[in-house]
């Protein structure tokens, strides 16, 4: 059985920076010749430092999802809203399509994120052959949707700023955004550090 | 790990073509400058419909916000304040605003601005809405024409806005009395202004107020308007007894000011800002001006105690004068003392009210001579000045003009200034008089020939007295005893009766057989009468069952 | 021009191809992207920084939305909305938007445009290695279409109960945003590099 030549096989890096290909040297510390970027063969200890990261983000998850992001204080009284309860309120509203953009943004997409980077992880740990091209793709999606979680983010940030009418209507952020802001940054984090090339690496024979 | 076996570079897969997804960019450096273009008409745009930042100096930023609190015109908003900071001699903070481009027509110099926050002032209490809505600043449009972006901020709201319609006036007083910024002016006890200001005048020796009469009410102040402090509760002792005027409640309680025009008097217009005295009561202001005054000086015997200045002389109870002033002479020629009371006349007066009293004319020799003739010839009629209790309640004293025909000659030497008005007695000399008729009628009572008679009444009167002393001495020692026999008499005869008439006595139970004996005769009689009538026939018949 | 090129997702070395029309090509076992069009000229990457620059000057100076209700009116900037939760004691949140949707656009923006000018003219920015390893980097922490999505949901949840009045600066920054992807699909990391060490020839 012939083996895929890989950069590994034939002692080669590719710099991620700016995707330059060089022959690798036994050294310690490597730079890229064009841009003097960090060389390494694989992002090092990418398994760790992701699934360290992968954890926290899920145990902030819940936080995120049972405190309340924003509290509105009017005259009359105050009301707490978490992320889901925010997207109920849109429900009721009328606006059902800002509604569902809510509730797949804050709610699905990092809840998809964090439950793909496991299985990413798991599998890169395990290194099974089967189901490579789809666990790469996987990760692309998990790469690019990461950052639309940001949005509900963006929204608090300007109702708190905006809604400051003293006695009439303020509104207090929460600590479900604290935590929800850290699920988005730690899953961001955490997709960056995990190397993909891992997912395509030979298994290991021990 | 199993290295391949170095493969030749032909070995190694190529890279997939891939479509390509971007056309290339021609024209591209149009982008940008319509870009820019755009931005600089966005910001040229938004320079042009920016407003004007103006500066106002307040006492201190109580409720104001950078950037939150705003500029509200009719409540409507116009301006937002963007910046305070406190300023450079640290007595003031300088509140910087930007005011909305349209409406910056509104930043004369006289524009006024204040912080409206809930305030509770003379007015009542204002300013409610902003614990909800938050504080703001608003505006007094002023009438000047020449712009201004540095203003003084009002602390107090202010009475008077520019809109109001109306006038104001300056009304000039001793002193302040009960009146405060935001008292009121009356109309007939309608509530026709405010007073907006005052302020000692330089020198101290009185007060300048402003009022502001609101349309309508500022077409009835005219020249012939007066002014009076309708303060609180007015009352007067004098004279004329006890007089008690107040206006409304809320004058007792800030005081105010009413004002009438004089019956009579000319109601030419007048111009805003004209000046009118404010008098302490409505009986001073509404004193007609007298044209004339004449000033006279009375001397009285007897104490002047209960005349005080402000005292009226009247001539057949009407108002002629005033007086002005009581003093204390001391004649070294006579070498005693003497009291000058300084009295004002207003001869118009006697003039107008003596009808067809006098035939001189004003027109013809003036004034002041056709005065002097008449109190001439007034006087030589007997018309003297006298002291007069007005008020038995207050011990007010008042002069008294009268026409006194008994009086001694006298005459009015003009020479003099203030010319001698002659005086008569007042009333101790009266009750001296009086006192002294009393005396002489005393004396002429005959009292010797009244104490003889008074005597020989004595005597006989005493032996009156003696022998009724005899006569009840007699009654005493003889008749007494008869008249005890005659009572013992009478007693045994009612103990007789007494016995006859007892309960068991013979006579009462013959008395009681007799009565009885009659009564069956009555009742057997009534029976016959019955049966007489039941039968008649039976006189003839006799009775049934009699008959054999 | 080395004759391997490896793919950076799974690492499976290619061989260097005469690069097709379209300039695209993509890895052959994963088809990940691997070479971009070269044609893009500087000046179509300098033009379009400009644009941005302008455009986030535009959207940063003037207010994004302005809200009227209940007879008071509040609006604010981009960097009003970090501050507001900065000033909520949320520091982190209020620091992690300001990055993202300030720092980073103008960053990516400037650092481009810094490399690229003196490239234009043939020359070498000062440092220019590390700010095309800077600029690379940043882009990825650039949310500014994230950041105009999250407004919009922002404004309609504002419009139940108050009145809603987007300002200048979101039109600005909608377009910064299409500006920037363009910006990024023209300015390549390999095209950059290309035309970096070009220049250092």
């Amino acid at each position: 059985m012939s083996l895929p030549a890989t950069g590994r096989s034939l002692g080669l890096l590719v710099c991620l920076d700016c995707r330059l290909t060089v022959r690798g040297v036994k050294l310690p510390r490597l730079q890229c010749p064009r841009c003097h970027a960090r060389l390494h063969e694989r992002k090092p200890h990418s398994l760790a430092i992701t699934t360290v990261l992968l954890i926290s983000a899920a145990v902030l998850y819940v936080p995120a999802n049972l405190l309340p992001v924003m509290d509105t204080r009017t005259f009359f009284d105050d009301e707490n809203d978490t992320i889901m309860s925010g997207v109920l309120v849109l429900l009721q509203s009328g606006s059902w399509p800002i509604a569902l953009l809510v509730f797949i943004a804050s709610i699905v997409v990092p809840l998809l994120k964090i439950l793909a980077l496991g299985v990413l992880l798991y599998s890169a740990w395990r290194r099974s052959p089967r189901g490579r091209l789809q666990r790469s793709q996987l990760y692309r999606m998990v790469e690019f949707i990461g950052r639309w979680s940001m949005l509900d983010i963006y929204a608090i940030s300007l109702l708190a700023t905006l809604v400051q009418v003293q006695t009439f209507a303020s509104i207090i952020v929460g600590w479900g955004a604290w935590a929800f802001g850290a699920v988005v940054v730690l899953t961001l984090f955490a997709a960056r550090t995990f190397d993909e090339r891992l997912l395509w690496d030979a298994p290991r024979h021990d | 790990m199993t290295e391949p076996s170095n493969p030749g570079l032909d070995d190694l897969p190529s890279a997939v073509p891939a479509r390509s997804r971007w056309g290339r960019l021609s024209l591209i450096w149009i982008l940008p400058a319509v870009v820019i273009l755009a931005g600089a008409f966005v910001v040229i745009h938004e320079k042009l419909a920016q407003g004007i930042s103006i500066e106002i100096r307040f006492h201190n930023a109580e409720d104001l916000d950078a950037n939150k609190t705003k500029i509200r015109y009719k409540d409507v908003e116009i301006g937002e304040v963007t910046d305070i900071h406190v300023a450079k001699d640290r007595k003031e903070v300088i509140v910087t605003a930007m005011i909305h481009r349209d409406s910056t027509e509104y930043l004369v110099d006289d524009t006024r601005f204040w912080v409206v926050r809930p305030r509770v002032s003379a007015a009542g209490v204002t300013g409610l809405g902003t614990l909800v809505s938050g504080a703001y600043i608003s505006i007094d449009v002023g009438r000047s024409a020449t712009r201004s972006r540095y203003f003084v901020g009002l602390e107090v709201p202010p009475i008077v806005t520019a809109d109001l319609a109306g006038r104001q006036f300056v009304l000039h007083a001793d002193d302040l009395g009960s009146l405060s910024i935001g008292s009121l002016v009356f109309y007939r006890h309608i509530v026709a202004g405010q007073v907006v200001g005052y302020e000692l005048d330089p020198g101290g020796a009185g007060v300048t107020i402003k009022i502001f009469a609101n349309a309508p009410f500022d077409r009835f102040i005219t020249s012939g308007t007066r002014f009076w402090q309708a303060s609180g509760i007015d009352m007067s002792l004098s004279s004329d007894g006890v007089k008690l005027r107040t206006e409304s409640l809320t004058s007792i309680l800030q005081g105010g000011v009413t004002f009438r025009a004089l019956p009579g008097s000319a109601t030419t217009a007048v111009a805003a800002d004209t000046t009118f005295t404010l008098y302490s009561d409505e009986d001073r202001a509404m004193r007609p001006t007298e044209t004339e005054i004449r000033t006279f000086v009375m001397y009285f015997k007897g104490s002047l105690r209960g005349l005080s200045a402000g005292a009226p002389v009247e001539l057949h109870g009407i108002g002629v004068g005033e007086v002005k002033s009581v003093d204390v002479e001391y004649d070294r020629d006579a070498a005693a003392l003497r009291f000058p009371v300084v009295v004002d006349l207003y001869p118009q007066r006697i003039r107008g009210r003596k009808a067809g009293g006098t035939r001189l004319s004003a027109a013809q020799e003036g004034p002041e001579t056709v005065s002097r003739t008449l109190i001439d010839s007034l006087v030589a009629h007997g018309l003297r000045a006298e002291l007069k209790s007005g008020n038995l309640l207050t011990g007010q004293k008042y002069v008294d003009m009268d026409v006194h025909a008994d009086a001694p000659a006298e005459k009015i030497w003009w020479k003099e200034q203030p010319a001698v008005f002659p005086t008569v007695s007042n009333g101790l000399d009266e009750i001296q008089d009086s006192v002294a008729g009393i005396a002489r009628k005393l004396n002429k009572v005959p009292f010797d020939r009244i104490s003889v008679r008074l005597l020989s009444t004595m005597t006989s009167l005493e032996q009156t007295l003696k022998s009724t002393d005899q006569l009840m001495r007699h009654v005493d020692g003889s008749l007494a005893p008869q008249i005890e026999a005659t009572l013992a008499e009478a007693q045994a005869a009612m103990k007789n009766a007494k016995d006859l008439l007892a309960q068991d006595a013979p006579l009462q139970s013959d008395l009681g057989a007799m009565l009885l004996q009659l009564s069956r005769a009555a009742r057997s009689v009534s029976a016959l009468v019955d049966y007489l009538e039941r039968h008649p026939e039976s006189l003839l018949r006799g009775k049934r069952g009699d008959a054999p | 021009m080395p004759p391997v090129i490896l793919c950076p997702a799974c690492d499976l070395a290619h061989r260097r191809t005469a690069t097709p029309s379209s300039g695209r090509t993509r890895c052959a076992r994963c088809r990940a992207p691997l070479q971009r069009p070269e044609s893009a000229a500087i000046e179509t990457a300098i033009a379009l920084g400009l644009c941005a620059l302008v455009l986030f000057w535009l959207g940063n100076a003037y207010p994004l939305v302005a809200m009227h209700v209940g007879g008071s009116s509040r609006a604010t900037t981009l960097m009003g909305a970090a501050r507001g939760l900065y000033d909520q004691n949320y520091k982190a949140l209020g620091a992690l938007v300001f990055l993202t949707t300030v720092i980073a656009p103008l960053l990516q923006v400037t650092a481009l445009l810094y490399v690229l000018i003196p490239l234009w003219r043939k020359r070498t920015a000062f440092g220019q290695n590390a700010v095309i390893r800077l600029l690379t980097r940043v882009r990825l922490w650039s949310f500014m279409e994230v950041f105009m999505l999250g407004a919009l949901v922002a404004l309609v949840r504002l419009s139940k109960f108050a009145h809603v009045v987007p300002g200048i600066a979101l039109w600005c920054c909608g377009l910064l945003m299409l500006c920037l992807s363009a910006l990024a699909s023209v300015t390549s990391p390999e095209q950059l590099w290309r035309w970096a060490v070009g220049s250092q020839e």
